[in-house]
Parts: structure tokens; sequence; C-alpha cells
């Protein structure tokens, strides 16, 4: 009967070994190559001056609940408030509650009203201050061939070329 | 294309209550209404130097007072059953509220397949 033998080398089979024992820190490294390209998109996107500077990655972490391996794109942090206003107060509604910060405007809450649009604002002193138009840039900036090139170069790059 | 989502979302009526659909913007007072607008187009198929065929995808923005749920369900079933679009559930937003209108509010993202485009006519 016709047979085939192939022989690997020792150093192609140590590659391999160590491929397979990395293999959380590859893809690790594939996720965060991807979330650097979507976090680049979002920046060069925002169309709120100011927000670029709010956009964060995560550390790369392992859900305990699947083993899948993720690193996130997130907005972080607070925007000064508009006209130089240095505390917002919102007066509870009756059996509600009083909600008052000098922090600023949460990044991540002006990034969705960006998104997606308001409906119509209307302050505690009755201040008309509109309907922001929705400007979608967050979702446009997951470019998937754009994601799957930078994290296959990854993938590349951190197997030392086995993969 | 903005033609086809109108025909799909016109005469819709939920829990008695009319909703209208209007490009963009809507000039209402208190009422359930959408809004609905191109939010992005990804290439997806070129020969010869040319774009051939894209996936456009569609915002539908749903606000009301009432039971905003239900009138997700009649837009879903109208763009996926009868007008063959397909939801997109990653680009679609989680509801929200306003507390200083009342108004309840979700983006709900719809993508379809395009060949023939309309300026190549």
């Amino acid at each position: 009967m016709a047979h085939f033998k192939a022989d690997f080398g020792a150093d192609t089979l140590k590659e391999m070994q160590r491929v397979h024992r990395d293999a959380d820190q590859i893809f690790g490294a594939m996720t965060r190559a991807g979330a650097e390209c979507v976090a680049a998109n979002t920046k060069k996107n925002c169309p709120v001056p100011g927000l670029e500077s709010h956009v964060k990655i995560s550390r790369t972490y392992k859900t305990p609940s699947d083993g899948g391996i993720a690193t996130k794109v997130y907005f972080s942090g607070y925007m000064p408030f508009k006209g130089g206003r240095k505390k917002f107060v919102r007066r509870g509604r009756a059996g509600g509650q009083k909600y008052e910060t000098t922090e600023g405007v949460p990044a991540a809450f002006v990034a969705q009203a960006t998104e997606y649009g308001t409906t119509e604002r209307v302050t505690d002193q009755g201040e008309d201050r509109g309907v922001i138009q929705k400007r979608p840039f967050f979702r446009k900036s997951f470019k998937k061939h754009e994601i799957e090139q930078a994290m296959l170069d990854a993938q590349t790059k951190e197997s030392g070329g086995i993969l | 294309m903005n033609d086809e989502i109108i025909e799909l979302l016109k005469d819709m009526v939920v829990n008695g209550e009319s909703i209208p659909a209007k490009l963009l913007f809507y000039n209402g007072h208190g009422e359930s209404y959408i809004t609905f607008q191109e939010e992005d187009a990804d290439e997806s198929l070129s020969g010869d130097d040319q774009l051939l065929g894209f996936v456009t995808y569609y915002d539908i923005d749903v606000y009301t007072r009432a039971n905003l749920n239900a009138i997700v369900d009649e837009v879903k079933h109208r763009m996926v059953v009868q007008g063959d679009w397909v939801w997109q559930v990653a680009r679609s937003s989680q509801m929200m509220f306003d507390p200083t209108t009342g108004y309840y509010h979700q983006t709900l993202s719809f993508a379809k397949e395009r060949m023939n485009l309309e300026w190549q006519k």
C-alpha cells in the first residue's frame, strides 16, 4: 500500500508547541489590534470637538463564563459644561431624587446623544436647549475588513509566522 | 430607497394610535413618531474598477410616550418580513428614555444589499 511519511524538524515542533501554549496571548494581541483600529477610526470620525480624547481602549481580558478573550473600546471621563457653568442640578420629580454634579457631562452620554440623537431638551429652569440631531460616528468606525486585516497581521506577528 | 421605506412604514397604526414616519426630522407635539435616515454604506462588491454592489444601512428611530415595544415589533415586522431588510442587532441602540420630555426612544438599524445603483441607470 502506498504511504507517505513526513518529518517535522524539531524547531518547527517547538514553535507549534509555543503557539499552542501562548494561544491566549496571541488571541489577546489580535483583539487589541482590532480595538486599536476601531479607536483610531472613532477618533478620526468624532464630530464633537474634545470628545476624541475620551476614547479609550480597555485592558485585554478573558470572560469567565465562556472563556472568550476581548478588548473593548469605550468612552471615559467627563467633558466640561457648556457656557462656563460649574454645576448641573436637576430637581427631582415628585417622589424622585434630586441630582447634582460638578464633574461635568459624562463623555459616554455625549457620545450616545451624538450617535443616536435626543428629543427636545428643556432644563429645570425652563430653558429650551433644542434637539441634538444624530450624527452616527461610532458604528461607522467598525470597518470589518480593516479590523480583520489588523487582527490577521497581529496573528502572524505573534505566532512568529506559523499562523 | 427613501421612497421604499416611506412605503413600508406608511399607514402604521399601533394600539389605535397612528404613527407617522418622516425622513430625518419630525415636528410634532407629544405624539408617537418615527424618523429614518441612511446611516452608512459598506462596499461589498467591486469589478472593472467600478462599485457593483454595496450594503446600505438605515436607522429607524422610534419615539413614543406609549408602548415602545409594540411599535418596535411592528417596524421590525414591516421592514424584515414585508421589505426583505435585515435587522442589525449590533448597530441598533438600547432603549433610551428622556426624563425631560417623557419620550422613550430606540434606534433600529436595518441593512439591505443593493446591486443596481440609481445613478448608473
